[in-house]
């Protein structure tokens, strides 16, 4: 009898805590559209295109009545980079980075560009560490190092489509 | 009449005064000292090259050329092949960033807060760099600044493509 008694409150206590836990129980995901710059010219190798994405991200929160503090983690799910048609075979590789005035730079995706790719999907990161807090801390950037395989004496635009999927609770 | 002339002269190079001085304390024509780092350096091993470039208010090194670009074990390009995520040991040495996120602390003249990775390894170190006649001073520590080891980086000149 006793172990039954105990067994239950083994439960309740159980149920009790993992209703308790701050896990987020809503997940959204939300996609930026966004062109990443290098200003010509730009010399054979590794170049780097850049854009700011922390207004995105702030926009999205507010249309979507969610605050800061309900967020648990974001993370990115996919990227997909567009090549512009006179830049088909001069793009080799493709390292996208995020990083933020007080957060470190890490990589979240990579992509080896075949020739001719017009569409280029980027594989993302395992690891990926404070990117809500690089998203949230007042600037925040992405770059792409771009290696090319030519000199080019215009700017180099990366469109780039980033899809992240945002746990929070309610 | 003598005291007006002197008065004229006077207001006359105040003006000039106010002029060369507010043209010297335009912030915009202040550099920062924080941007003597940035330019191409070899490391002492002579094994590759690191461009040093300033993005936002932070500064970071990307490995340029390499002495041995093609790894001998696959004919290939050398890529991060002991990088932590396997999802990344994709991503080639040339062009990668190995400083990262370092800021420029005037006071003691030294780039501070951020990292360098040993590719040939796949470690991270905490990092201080300090630069003296074109030498860079990198040091290279986990946890106490004064276990580490510092390797000497000279500055590249290199000319200017026709």
């Amino acid at each position: 009898m006793k172990l039954i008694q105990l067994t239950i409150l083994c439960f309740g206590l159980l149920s009790m805590m993992v209703s308790c836990s701050p896990e987020a129980n809503n997940s959204k995901e939300f996609s930026i559209d966004t062109v990443l710059t290098a200003s010509g010219p730009l010399f054979e190798g590794s170049n780097t295109c850049q854009a700011e994405i922390s207004s995105n991200i702030a926009e999205y929160i507010k249309e979507n009545g969610i605050s800061k503090e309900q967020i648990v983690d974001i993370t990115l799910k996919s990227a997909a980079a567009s090549i512009d048609t006179s830049n088909l075979n001069l793009v080799e590789s493709i390292n996208l980075q995020v990083f933020s005035d007080n957060f470190p730079m890490q990589n979240v995706a990579f992509a080896n560009v075949e020739e001719g790719s017009q569409i280029v999907q980027l594989e993302v990161a395992d690891v990926q560490e404070q990117l809500k807090a690089i998203l949230f801390d007042g600037k925040s950037y992405i770059i792409a190092d771009a290696t090319i395989k030519e000199d080019l004496d215009d700017d180099l635009n990366l469109p780039m489509n980033l899809n992240f999927s945002i746990n929070y609770h309610k | 009449m003598n005291n007006m002339k002197k008065s004229i002269t006077l207001v006359g190079l105040l003006a000039l005064l106010f002029t060369i001085s507010s043209f010297t304390s335009n912030p915009a024509s202040v550099q920062d000292g924080g941007d003597d780092i940035i330019g191409i350096w070899e490391p002492s091993n002579g094994k590759a090259r690191v461009k040093i470039e300033k993005i936002g208010s932070k500064y970071y090194g990307k490995i340029v050329w390499l002495r041995e670009p093609i790894d001998p074990a696959t004919s290939k390009p050398k890529v991060d092949k002991n990088n932590e995520d396997e999802k990344m040991r994709n991503v080639p040495l040339r062009g990668y960033r190995m400083l990262k996120d370092f800021t420029y602390d005037e006071a003691s003249k030294e780039w501070t807060d951020g990292t360098i990775y040993d590719p040939e390894s796949g470690s991270l170190y905490n990092c201080v760099i300090t630069m003296k006649d074109d030498v860079l001073n990198i040091r290279g520590y986990v946890g106490v600044k004064a276990l580490g080891r510092t390797d000497t980086w000279k500055r590249l000149k290199l000319k200017k493509k026709n």
